[in-house]
């Protein structure tokens, strides 16, 4: 008999604290809350084995703290390693747990108010992290049996693909804009590169007293509606909204943890119509009322099937063009702590960048190849997989079909944080996410998205034969 | 091969006309400014003439929800001409468009290939030719010709008129001036390939949110992207009065054939040209370029509720040609030139089964075979028998298909003429590739060659590339590939 339970902790950052997500070092301190933030955890067991899943309401988490959490909740509660996926849900509207945008070993020590250059600060870090395992403590305290029901809907205007093919053949990201500015729409826009997904994912656990014990829901796009509206503002985006409707939409206020999927190229905007105002609440309540409409016909079995497997897929990286190493280290050289651009009292944009690409350098010599971490739950017909960064939709779409499981929820920007993983026309093209700076957060080598699918088709079909 | 290349101008500095940035648009100077004229015809069919998208039974037109019309452009400059015939019909085949540009030659002294016959593919209006069967399969009744695409009547109706409108914008050519816009939307076009979970292709259809409240959950994702663009030629006499606007915009005019299957409609080509000419005064006449939309539907697939409606996309179209008119500036013509290039493209050979198949069943039943629950719809596959035997036949006479590209240089504009159902795939690459400030993509044109796919969407199969040929999905893997190349390079010819 498989039980489950499911806890929540809040942690939503101090005034002040910097949220994470913009891509030049730029600070953004707390200045308001739209909506807490929470680590949710769901703890599922079957017999001897047990799985935890941990989605965070921030933008990412590193390995580091991936490892604490991990090795905190393997001790605390009896978890394998291995079957505890921490995952992010890329929320531009949050802190980070752990330095994204500079690698580890970059020799780099700012003052106490230039923390946040790196991506995070630390005392956030142990906040988030004593919350997370109480999320998963109050989880493993409430286990019950279950039964367990799955289904899926289909959306279109929530999620967009963000890759415009611009009529010279560069790739522009594309952005809401006034009719009244516009009125010819953004005519440089040639085409849109590739699709997007459209499946709202729906997992349910019920109790054998017909009580909803937790909804693990998915849908994939970037968090990031507050973002492009109000910088400074903590919000837990369209996931955090969705997560909030659904518990409000059952009478056992059922904890719903949502898994973002692979979304690297997908923005909740569209790109030609005109007057869009991005909406993380009227996001999460399309989603809401969607997801509503597929736990009203869920049917519900018992099972008892729970299994994992993680495997770590060594990557390649990309190589960075001989002019633009040499203009980093002529930037590094001349500035090797620190150049800040005194009239914009914000780190020197050029110096940032340069720091970014000698990172890959450093993660090189840490790892030759990047050891990527791939884990596939399954939990009766539902596969659960998690994978770190930011991958393509293309990705996520081709394990998605033709998969031997009936139902697959990715989550993205799981256990640490390795940039972008475009496909190979993709990087073809450029663009943010395969930008020709080489800066850390595209530093994967452009067959990465392919071995990454490949690797994961071959575990679910493991766990599914 | 290449046939040649015509223009117009003789060979002085270069000019940038428009204040573009160049793009490689090396061009003659001409020595008198551009002439135009246009007109349009009635070609609206009588009350039970066959409509085409359908095929096997007779799908008589019962009620006219617009009149249809041909409707011609004429241009000329320093004595070359070039015409574009635009009729509100779904296809016309290569014999009945050769009498036209050879009837347009007689009467006007256009040469054929400068005479683009681009047909929109409007399903609610009648074909021009037999795309179904081929003419060389026998013991298809008199009475059931419409079992190979059309009606002899209609044809020879619709081909005069279409003469007729172009001696008549022939007869109205006056000086004028040209200007081009472009504006994007992406909410009247999608592409029409769902790439289903089990990894086949289905169509999305409209369907109502009541029935089918979560959605089409079948479909993983779309396959393909749409393009965008709102095209505008405009032209201008010196009266400023508008003598034409060309107008582009690629999508399948299918919205009255999905709602009200014995309707004679223009569809939203017709209502967007109507809408035009009102907008731009009386005397223009507005001519639709519909571009490469193979995979193109006017439905979202993910969008419950949503109602078909040709007049509403037809307004919003004018609605944005309305936001263009501001942005003209008009001018001389800086040159008329045009190509032609014939392409040779393998036909697919049908699976040696399913010839045999085929052959056995129309040797045992050579005339048409009828459902008995439905005795005016021919059996399925007595028909899929004769599209196949039809292809083949073309293709023992003709192992490649010729493929006829087409490319008018108007000014700052590029009018590119293309037969057949190329994926909106191609379009996008010859955009891409063009030197030209403006690109008007007619699919359609000449000739009717079928879907043209990109080599990716073959392993998916689907509607548009079914194993078993038709001479609606008869050519090889690789065909689009090579239009793509080979039209590019007969675009480039003209601004080089």
């Amino acid at each position: 008999m498989m039980r489950a339970g499911a806890g929540r902790s809040d942690i939503t950052p101090a005034q002040g604290t910097h949220l994470s997500g913009d891509g030049m070092g730029i600070h953004r301190p707390a200045r308001s809350v739209f909506d807490s933030l929470y680590a949710r955890a769901l703890v599922v067991e079957s017999g001897e084995r047990r799985i935890c899943l941990l989605t965070l309401d921030l933008l990412c988490v590193t390995l580091e703290y991936t490892q604490r959490i991990r090795e905190a909740a393997a001790r605390q509660f009896g978890f394998k390693q291995e079957a505890i996926l921490v995952h992010s849900a890329q929320n531009h509207s949050s802190p980070s747990l752990g330095n994204l945008m500079l690698d580890p070993d970059f020799p780099f020590q700012p003052e106490p108010d230039k923390e946040y250059i790196g991506g995070a600060e630390k005392a956030y870090g142990e906040m988030a992290v004593t919350r997370s395992l109480e999320a998963i403590a109050q989880a493993c305290g409430c286990l019950r049996p279950v039964q367990m029901g799955w289904g899926r809907a289909v959306v279109e205007g929530l999620a967009f693909n963000r890759r415009a093919i611009r009529t010279d053949g560069a790739i522009g990201m594309p952005w809401f804009y006034r009719g009244a500015d516009q009125p010819l729409g953004p005519t440089g826009i040639r085409c849109i590169e590739g699709p997007f997904d459209p499946e709202v994912g729906v997992v349910a656990f019920r109790g054998d007293d017909m009580r909803l014990a937790a909804l693990l829901l998915h849908f994939s796009c970037h968090p990031v509606n507050v973002y492009a509206t109000d910088k400074y503002a903590v919000s837990g985006d369209w996931p955090g909204a969705w997560s909030a409707a659904m518990r409000e939409s059952f009478p056992d206020r059922p904890e719903s943890l949502v898994l973002n999927g692979c979304c690297g190229n997908l923005n909740p905007w569209p790109a030609f119509t005109p007057d869009f105002v991005p909406d993380h609440r009227r996001m999460g309540g399309a989603l809401a009322e969607r997801s509503r409409r597929v736990v009203e016909r869920l049917a519900f079995t018992p099972t008892d099937t729970l299994d994992w497997r993680m495997r770590c897929v060594p990557l390649d990286y990309r190589d960075v063009p001989d002019v633009r190493r040499q203009e980093a280290d002529r930037v590094l050289r001349d500035h090797p702590s620190l150049k800040w651009d005194a009239a914009r009292n914000e780190v020197d944009v050029n110096w940032f960048l340069a720091a970014s690409t000698k990172s890959i350098e450093y993660c090189r010599k840490r790892w030759p190849r990047f050891p990527y971490e791939i884990q596939v739950f399954r939990i009766g017909d539902a596969a659960i997989v998690g994978l770190p960064g930011e991958p393509f939709v293309e990705g996520q779409l081709a394990i998605k079909v033709q998969s031997p499981a009936a139902c697959v929820q990715v989550a993205h920007m799981s256990t640490q944080y390795v940039g972008y993983m475009p496909t190979r026309e993709a990087c073809a093209r450029g663009g943010h996410e395969a930008n020709d700076s080489c800066t850390y957060w595209a530093k994967l080598a452009p067959d990465s998205l392919d071995v990454v699918v490949d690797n994961v088709k071959a575990m679910i079909k493991e766990l599914f034969a | 091969m290449t046939r040649g290349v015509r223009s117009a101008g003789r060979a002085t500095p270069p000019a940038v006309p428009f204040g573009l940035s160049g793009k490689g648009l090396m061009v003659s100077m001409p020595n008198s400014s551009l002439r135009a004229g246009a007109a349009k015809v009635d070609i609206t069919p009588a009350p039970g003439t066959h409509l085409g998208g359908t095929w096997g039974t007779l799908r008589g037109g019962e009620v006219v929800l617009e009149r249809i019309y041909a409707r011609a452009l004429v241009l000329e400059q320093d004595g070359h001409r070039l015409c574009l015939v635009a009729p509100d019909l779904e296809i016309v085949t290569a014999p009945w468009a050769r009498q036209v540009r050879e009837g347009v030659h007689a009467a006007c002294g256009i040469t054929p290939d400068n005479v683009m016959v681009a047909f929109p593919q409007i399903h609610s209006v009648p074909p021009v030719g037999n795309f179904l069967i081929d003419d060389a399969l026998p013991n298809i009744p008199p009475e059931h010709e419409y079992l190979r695409g059309s009606q002899t009547a209609y044809c020879e109706f619709a081909v005069k008129a279409m003469i007729e409108a172009a001696v008549a914008a022939f007869r109205q050519l006056r000086p004028v001036r040209v200007a081009v816009e472009r504006a994007v939307r992406d909410d009247l076009a999608f592409n029409r390939r769902g790439v289903r979970r089990d990894g086949g292709i289905t169509m999305p259809w409209f369907y109502p949110g009541l029935q089918q409240p979560l959605g089409p959950t079948d479909i993983a994702c779309l396959e393909g992207p749409v393009d965008p663009e709102v095209g505008l030629l405009a032209l201008k006499d010196t009266t400023d009065r508008f003598v034409a606007a060309v107008l582009h915009f690629s999508c399948h005019p299918v919205n009255v054939y999905a709602t009200v299957p014995h309707a004679i409609s223009s569809d939203w080509p017709g209502t967007w040209a109507a809408g035009v000419e009102h907008l731009l005064g009386d005397g223009c006449v507005g001519l639709v370029a519909n571009g490469c939309c193979g995979n193109l539907n006017p439905w979202p697939a993910f969008m419950p509720d949503f109602v078909p409606d040709h007049r509403r996309m037809g307004r919003e179209l004018t609605r944005t040609v309305t936001a263009m008119i501001p942005g003209l500036r008009f001018a001389e013509s800086t040159g008329l030139a045009s190509a032609v290039r014939h392409v040779p493209l393998p036909i697919k050979q049908a699976d040696t089964k399913d010839r045999a198949w085929a052959e056995t069943l129309l040797r045992d039943h050579p005339a048409p075979q009828w459902q008995k629950q439905n005795p005016r719809q021919a059996e399925w596959d007595w028909m899929d028998a004769a599209m196949l035997m039809s292809v083949e036949l073309e293709r023992e006479r003709h192992p490649d298909y010729d493929y006829e590209i087409q490319a008018f240089r108007v000014g700052p504009a590029a009018l590119i003429g293309l037969p057949g159902e190329p994926f909106v795939e191609a379009q996008l690459a010859i955009k891409q590739a063009s030197p030209a400030a403006l690109n008007l993509v007619a699919h359609g044109a000449n000739d009717y060659a079928g879907y043209i796919a990109p080599r990716a969407s073959y392993a998916r199969g689907g509607h548009e590339i079914r194993e078993k040929p038709a001479k609606w999905t008869k050519l090889a893997p690789g065909a689009l590939e090579t239009l793509v190349d080979q039209t590019v390079q007969t675009v480039g010819e003209l601004y080089r």
